[in-house]
């Protein structure tokens, strides 16, 4: 029970991976059938989360945050310096690109530094840069 | 790539920034990297001067808000007031502009809504910092235009959550 459920955690978040890498390469014609795919994959994971038993963590991919969360304030907490790092990672990718890309980083950016703000972070100079 | 070496960009790209708009530095305030005998002035220096005057025009705003009564939480504005001028010390700016005629305390009538006027300028603010690193040339300056862009989003939604 215990390694089914983990397992499909596992399943469903490769399968929200696996959308992110094939979505692009879709004609036009599947892209509502994959964003809605994506939306619901995305959703089963929350709900497959919430049933699971504590301590039944998936290993997670590398380079994911693998802090310990055990209550609501450390849910609020890691999700507050995921954006915030998130946003410095999309500074930096701005500094890279041009255009109509340049704008699409620091429109996310921006997104990142206002879900960290949400998630209860103090307002920052410059979000998410070390030191 | 490395965090390390992102932070000792930034900091090299700000302190060049401030040696560029210290008065009287001279040549010494020119990027070693332009070798040309009269090299054309650096537009990104403009494009700082004037992200750095809004920024002075933003602290000007704070601090009416803070003279004004029965405003917001001082020390939450106090906070996002020191911000701003965290951005134009970044851009190399440690004090006003002489020419600087901020908003004055008559923003702020008796009864006006101090915490929409803020929100307002914040999100103005940061929509122009994305519009300003679009015209941006070096890397290290658009990066700082993109977290200065993020930082004032993140104000306003902390203005939007305080009571």
């Amino acid at each position: 029970m215990s390694a089914g459920l983990a397992a499909a955690i596992e399943g469903e978040q490769a399968a929200v991976y696996a959308y992110g890498l094939a979505g692009p390469h879709l004609d036009e014609a599947d892209r509502s059938l994959a964003l809605g795919a994506l939306a619901a994959h995305r959703l089963r994971v929350l709900a497959l989360r919430e049933v699971a038993p504590d301590g039944l963590e998936p290993d997670a991919p590398a380079g994911y945050d693998v802090s310990p969360v055990a209550d609501a304030a450390q849910a609020r907490a890691l999700l507050a310096r995921v954006e915030a790092r998130l946003c410095a990672t999309y500074a930096d990718l701005a500094a890279e690109t041009s255009g109509v890309d340049r704008t699409q980083a620091i429109l996310s950016a921006r997104e990142c530094a206002v879900r960290s703000v949400a998630w209860g972070a103090p307002p920052e100079a410059f979000p998410g840069r070390e030191g | 790539m490395h965090p390390m070496s992102r932070r000792g960009v930034l900091s090299a790209g700000a302190a060049l920034a401030v040696a560029a708009c210290t008065p009287g530095s001279g040549d010494s305030a020119t990027p070693p990297a332009s070798s040309s005998p009269a090299p054309p002035p650096d537009p990104d220096l403009g494009l700082q001067d004037d992200v750095a005057r809004q920024e002075w025009d933003l602290i000007a705003l704070y601090d009416a808000a803070l003279a004004s009564p029965g405003a917001l939480d001082p020390a939450q504005l106090t906070l996002l007031r020191d911000q701003h001028r965290e951005h134009a010390a970044a851009l190399g700016s440690t004090g006003p502009p002489s020419s600087s005629s901020g908003p004055a305390s008559s923003n702020f009538p008796p009864g006006g809504d101090v915490r929409s006027v803020l929100i307002d300028a914040e999100q103005k603010a940061s929509g122009a910092r994305t519009d300003s690193s679009l015209v941006a040339r070096a890397p290290d300056l658009v990066r700082l235009l993109a977290l200065i862009a993020a930082s004032e989003a993140g104000h306003a939604e902390a203005l939007r959550r305080s009571t």
